[in-house]
C-alpha cells in the first residue's frame, strides 16, 4: 500500500535523524508525517475509543477555508501583488516557527498557516514587503516566546499587525489603492501586478472609509460601496464586507467560531456607535456605517474568535464580546488612529484569563453527601 | 396519566451519527447456549457475595450459587448459574468493569434445566414485601447505576424512601439497540414488569423518559396506561448522555443528584427496559435473570446483531458466529466510556448492554481532505449527505495530539455545565484541591469532551485519574 510505503520512508529518516542526533530536524520530519497523515493512524488507548472526526488540521482548515474568497477578492481588487503579501507571509512565518520548533523541540502546530493568513490579510495593499516580514516575524516569535500555539495571551496576527501600526504608522494608515471596480474594470487585478502598475499615481487613495468619516474634506462611502466594496480602499481581506459577512456565516454554522463572540461584538459596536452618534455625529458615525467600515466584520469574524485568546466560558464570551464591541468605537472616535479594531482586540486578550477566572459556570450537581 | 406534550431535553450533549455496524432494527435472536460460563460474584454497584457452591457441585439454571446475609452498608443480590452443569472452577478474575473479583465457573451438561421461582397465582395481590423478596431471589435487584432498593439491603437505601420510580426507555449510547429492540418486541412483558416494579416499591410515582423518535412505542404507552394517574411519559430528545441517571432525573424531575451520589440518595430508582422485562419473567414466569439482551455490533463486525445472552458467557462464543474482521478492538458496554477488553474470555455480565468492536485506526493519506460524508462530528466542518448512512467508526484519533487551544467545544457539551478542559488539566498537574473545588465529582464521566476534543487530549482519561488520587488521599 502507498500509504504504508511513505509512512515507513517517514519513519525511518526520523529514526536516523534521531540516532544522528538531529532532534531538531527530526521534529520538522515528524510535523510532515503527521500533516500527510493528519493523525489518522494513531489509535485511542483510553475511553472513548471512538473520537470526533475534528482534529486539529480541520479545526483550523476551516478558517483558511473561509478566507479562499477572501484572498480571490483581494487579487481582484488589488492585483497580484496581494497574492505576493500572502506568500511572502507564509515564507517568513513558516522560517521563523520551524526554528522555534526545531530549538525548542516542540511540535509544528496548524494555527501557524491561520495566523499568517489573517496576518496577511489585514495588510494594506501597499505595504513594502521587508515591513510585511518583520511583522510577521515579530508575531510569530512573540507567540513562540510565550510557549507556542495554545499559551500565546495575545492573538499572534493582531499582535503582528499592532507591530505595524506602531512601527510604521505612516505606511500602515496613509498609502492605499483605489481597488479595480469590477463595474468599470473588467477582469480587474487578475491582469495586474496592481492598481498602481496601470493607473500609475490616480490609483493612489486618500483614506479608507474610515479615514474619509474623519476627513471633513473627504465625501463618506456611500452604502453600496462599503457593502460590496466595488471602489472602497481599504486593507486586503476586509474591502468587500459582503464577501467578510460570507465567510463569517459559513464558520458559525461550522461552529468553529462563537456567535457570543462574533455577533455580539459586531452589535454591540453598531448600538454604541449608534448612541453615540446622537451625541457628537462628527466624532462617531451612526451603528450601520460603523459595522461596516474599516476591520469590525473581518476581526469580529476572523480575529476576535481565536479560541486561544477569548475567554472559554459561555458568559465570559458574552462579555467579551461587548467589551470589544464597545472600545473599538470609543478608540475610532476618541483616539488618534482611525481604526481602534487591533487595540481592543488586544486590550480584551488581557481581560480573557481573568473572564475565565470569574464566570465559571455552577455545575449542575447538589453538595455531596458526607455519609459514604 | 398525566402525557408531557413538549420535548425535553438538557443543554450540551451530542446526537451521535448512525455508526457502521449498528444493529438497529435487528430482530432479537437468541444466542446457543454456551458450553462454558464464567459468572463474576459481583454485580454492578454490589458488593462482592460469598459463593454457596463448591467446586464440583451440580448447579441448575437459576439456581442461587452466591449470596451474602443482608448488610445496609453492603448492599447486594444474590447471583444465579446461568447453565446447567457442573461447578469446575472457582477463582480471582479480573471483572470486565474493572477491579478483581472472585468467579464461578460452570461446565454445561446441555441440558438446561431450570430451577425456577414458585411464581405467585396473581401478583396484583402480594405486599411490596413479598414482591421485592420475589425479586431478590431472582437477582432482577442488581439492575440500574444503584440497584432496586428491597427489604433486603439490595441497595444503598430502603423502599420506604423511595418516592418516584423512573423508567429509562431512552438509549443514546451509540451501537447498544438491544434495549430498544426489547422494548419493541416485549411491550407487553415491559408494561406489566413496570407495574411490578412500581407495586414493589408501595406504588410510587411513576416516570417513563422515552425517546423521541419511538412514536409507535409511545402512542402504545398512552392507550395501555390512559387511565392510570400515578404514571407521566416524557418524550425526550434522544441525545447522548440523556440515558445516564443525573441526566435522566435533572430532565425529568428538575432534580440535582448530590455529587458522588446516586439516584436512590434523592429518593429515586432508575430501572432501563431490561429490568422491567426481567421483573415480569421473575415474577410471573418465575424465571430468574440469568439473561440479557446485548447488541453485538461495531465497524469490525460482518453481521451485528442484538442477542439474547447467558450472564456469563464468554466473549468468544459471542464473536465467533460473527467472525470479526482482523484488528478489532473490544469494548464492552459503551464506546464512550467502556474499558477496552483484550481476553476473549471475558464474560459477559448483567450490566452490559452491548458488545462494540471496531476497527484498528488505519493510516489515510490527507483525511482532513476532502468533504467527510461519512464522519461524525460535533462541528459543522464536515457535510453530511442523505445517502451516506453510517459514519465511520475506527480507534483512530482523527487528529494528531496538541495542546489545548481553549476552543471550549468541551465546555459546550457538558451535560453537567463544566469545564472540562480545566478539570483535566488541573488533574493532571496535581492541583487536586482546585478541580474538586470546580466540582470534579460532578462529572457523570460521559466522555463526551474526549470525543470532541480537536486537540485529542484524554480528558475522561485526566479526570478520572483526578477523582481516583481524591479518593485515594481520602482514605
Amino acid at each position: 500500500m502507498l500509504q504504508d510505503r511513505i509512512y515507513e520512508l517517514f519513519e525511518r529518516i526520523h529514526q536516523d535523524l534521531v540516532a544522528r542526533r538531529r532532534e531538531g530536524l527530526a521534529i520538522i520530519v515528524e510535523g510532515i508525517k503527521d500533516a500527510i497523515f493528519g493523525g489518522s493512524e494513531k489509535a485511542a488507548r483510553q475511553a472513548p475509543y471512538i473520537r470526533d472526526a475534528i482534529g486539529m488540521q480541520r479545526y483550523m482548515g476551516a478558517p483558511l477555508l473561509a478566507c479562499i474568497p477572501l484572498v480571490l477578492a483581494s487579487i481582484y481588487f488589488y492585483g497580484w501583488r496581494s497574492l505576493a503579501i500572502i506568500i511572502v507571509t507564509y515564507l517568513v512565518g513558516i522560517a521563523v516557527e520551524l526554528t522555534f520548533c526545531a530549538i525548542r523541540r516542540h511540535e509544528i502546530t496548524e494555527g501557524l498557516l491561520v495566523t499568517c493568513m489573517l496576518y496577511a490579510l489585514s495588510l494594506p495593499p501597499t505595504l513594502p514587503f521587508w515591513m510585511v516580514a518583520v511583522g510577521i516575524a515579530f508575531a510569530i516569535g512573540i507567540k513562540e516566546l510565550f510557549g507556542g500555539s495554545g499559551y500565546n495571551i495575545f492573538n499572534p496576527a493582531i499582535s503582528g499587525r499592532a507591530f505595524l501600526l506602531l512601527a510604521f504608522p505612516a505606511a500602515m494608515t496613509n498609502f492605499w489603492y483605489v481597488p479595480f471596480n469590477p463595474l468599470t474594470d473588467g477582469l480587474g487585478g487578475f491582469l495586474h501586478w496592481s492598481p498602481e502598475s496601470v493607473k500609475g499615481l490616480d490609483a493612489i487613495a486618500k483614506a479608507t472609509p474610515l479615514g474619509a468619516f474623519r476627513d471633513p474634506a473627504l465625501a463618506n462611502p456611500d452604502l453600496f460601496t462599503l457593502v460590496t466594496g466595488f471602489g472602497r480602499a481599504d486593507v486586503l481581506g476586509a474591502t468587500s464586507a459582503m464577501l467578510v459577512l460570507l465567510s463569517g456565516l459559513y464558520l458559525l454554522q461550522a461552529r468553529v467560531i462563537d456567535w457570543r463572540v462574533s455577533i455580539v461584538m459586531i452589535v454591540s459596536a453598531g448600538l454604541t456607535s449608534q448612541f453615540l452618534h446622537f451625541v457628537d455625529p462628527s466624532r462617531f458615525p451612526d451603528g450601520l456605517y460603523t459595522m461596516l467600515s474599516g476591520g469590525l466584520l473581518f476581526a469580529a469574524f476572523l480575529n476576535a474568535t481565536d479560541p486561544v485568546t477569548s475567554p472559554m466560558t459561555v458568559r465570559g464570551r458574552w462579555i467579551f464580546g461587548m467589551m470589544l464591541g464597545v472600545l473599538t468605537v470609543l478608540g475610532r472616535g476618541l483616539t488618534g488612529y482611525a481604526e481602534w479594531v487591533t487595540f481592543s482586540i488586544l486590550i480584551g486578550n488581557m481581560f480573557t484569563p481573568l473572564l475565565d477566572r470569574f464566570t465559571i459556570p455552577k455545575s449542575f450537581s447538589a453538595p455531596a453527601i458526607q455519609k459514604r | 396519566m398525566a402525557v408531557l406534550g413538549s420535548l425535553k431535553t438538557f443543554k450540551g450533549g451530542h446526537y451521535f451519527g448512525l455508526f457502521e455496524g449498528t444493529p438497529r432494527g435487528k430482530r432479537l435472536k437468541t444466542a446457543p447456549t454456551p458450553q462454558r460460563v464464567i459468572i463474576p460474584l459481583r454485580q454492578g454497584f454490589s458488593a462482592e457475595v460469598a459463593p454457596v457452591v463448591k467446586e464440583g457441585d451440580r448447579v441448575k439454571t437459576g439456581q442461587i450459587i452466591g449470596r451474602a446475609e443482608p448488610n445496609p452498608k453492603k448492599p447486594s443480590t444474590p447471583v444465579h448459574a446461568s447453565i446447567s452443569g457442573r461447578v469446575v472452577k472457582i477463582d480471582k478474575r479480573p471483572h470486565p468493569l474493572g477491579g478483581e473479583t472472585l468467579c464461578v465457573h460452570i461446565e454445561s451438561d446441555g441440558k438446561d434445566d431450570w430451577a425456577k421461582l414458585n411464581p405467585p397465582a396473581n401478583y396484583e395481590r402480594l405486599s411490596p414485601e413479598e414482591l421485592g423478596r420475589i425479586l431478590y431471589e431472582a437477582g432482577v435487584t442488581a439492575g440500574g447505576q444503584a440497584g432496586f432498593p428491597t427489604a433486603y439491603h439490595s441497595a444503598f437505601t430502603t423502599p420506604e424512601k423511595i418516592r418516584y420510580l423512573i423508567i429509562n426507555a431512552v438509549e443514546t449510547e451509540p451501537f447498544c439497540e438491544a434495549t430498544d429492540q426489547l422494548l419493541y418486541e416485549e411491550f407487553d412483558k415491559f408494561v406489566n414488569g413496570m407495574k411490578i416494579l412500581r407495586q414493589a416499591l408501595g406504588n410510587v410515582q411513576v416516570h417513563i423518559g422515552l425517546g423521541y423518535n419511538k412514536p409507535r412505542i409511545y402512542e402504545e404507552l398512552i392507550e395501555r396506561l390512559e387511565y392510570y394517574d400515578w404514571c407521566t411519559i416524557h418524550q425526550l430528545r434522544p441525545k447522548y448522555p440523556q440515558h445516564d441517571d443525573a441526566v435522566l432525573i435533572r430532565t425529568l424531575l428538575g432534580v440535582l443528584l448530590p455529587q458522588r451520589g446516586y439516584a436512590t440518595d434523592v429518593g429515586c430508582v432508575v430501572q432501563d427496559v431490561q429490568q422491567c422485562v426481567a421483573a415480569y419473567e421473575a415474577v410471573v414466569e418465575g424465571k430468574p435473570f440469568v439473561e440479557r439482551v446485548v447488541s453485538v455490533a461495531g465497524s469490525a463486525i460482518q453481521e451485528p446483531g442484538n442477542y439474547r445472552v447467558r450472564v456469563g458467557t464468554p466473549l468468544s462464543n459471542l464473536l465467533e458466529n460473527n467472525n470479526t474482521k482482523c484488528n478489532g478492538r473490544i469494548v464492552l458496554g459503551s464506546v464512550l466510556r467502556g474499558q477496552a477488553q483484550d481476553d476473549l474470555n471475558t464474560p459477559i455480565t448483567k450490566e452490559i448492554s452491548a458488545v462494540i468492536v471496531l476497527r484498528e485506526a488505519e493510516r489515510e493519506l490527507f483525511p482532513v481532505a476532502g468533504p467527510g460524508f461519512d464522519r461524525d462530528s460535533f462541528t459543522g466542518v464536515y457535510l453530511s449527505v442523505p445517502w451516506v448512512r453510517y459514519k465511520r467508526a475506527t480507534t483512530s484519533l482523527n487528529g494528531n495530539p496538541r495542546p489545548c487551544v481553549r476552543c471550549g467545544f468541551c465546555v459546550d457539551v457538558c451535560p453537567q455545565n463544566l469545564m472540562p478542559a480545566l478539570l483535566g488539566e488541573y488533574s493532571a498537574h496535581g492541583l487536586l484541591s482546585e478541580a474538586q473545588d470546580m466540582d470534579l465529582f460532578a462529572c457523570i464521566e460521559c466522555g463526551l469532551c474526549a470525543y470532541v476534543c480537536p486537540s485529542k487530549i484524554p480528558l475522561l482519561e485526566q479526570i478520572r485519574e483526578g477523582k481516583r488520587k481524591i479518593l485515594a488521599e481520602a482514605a
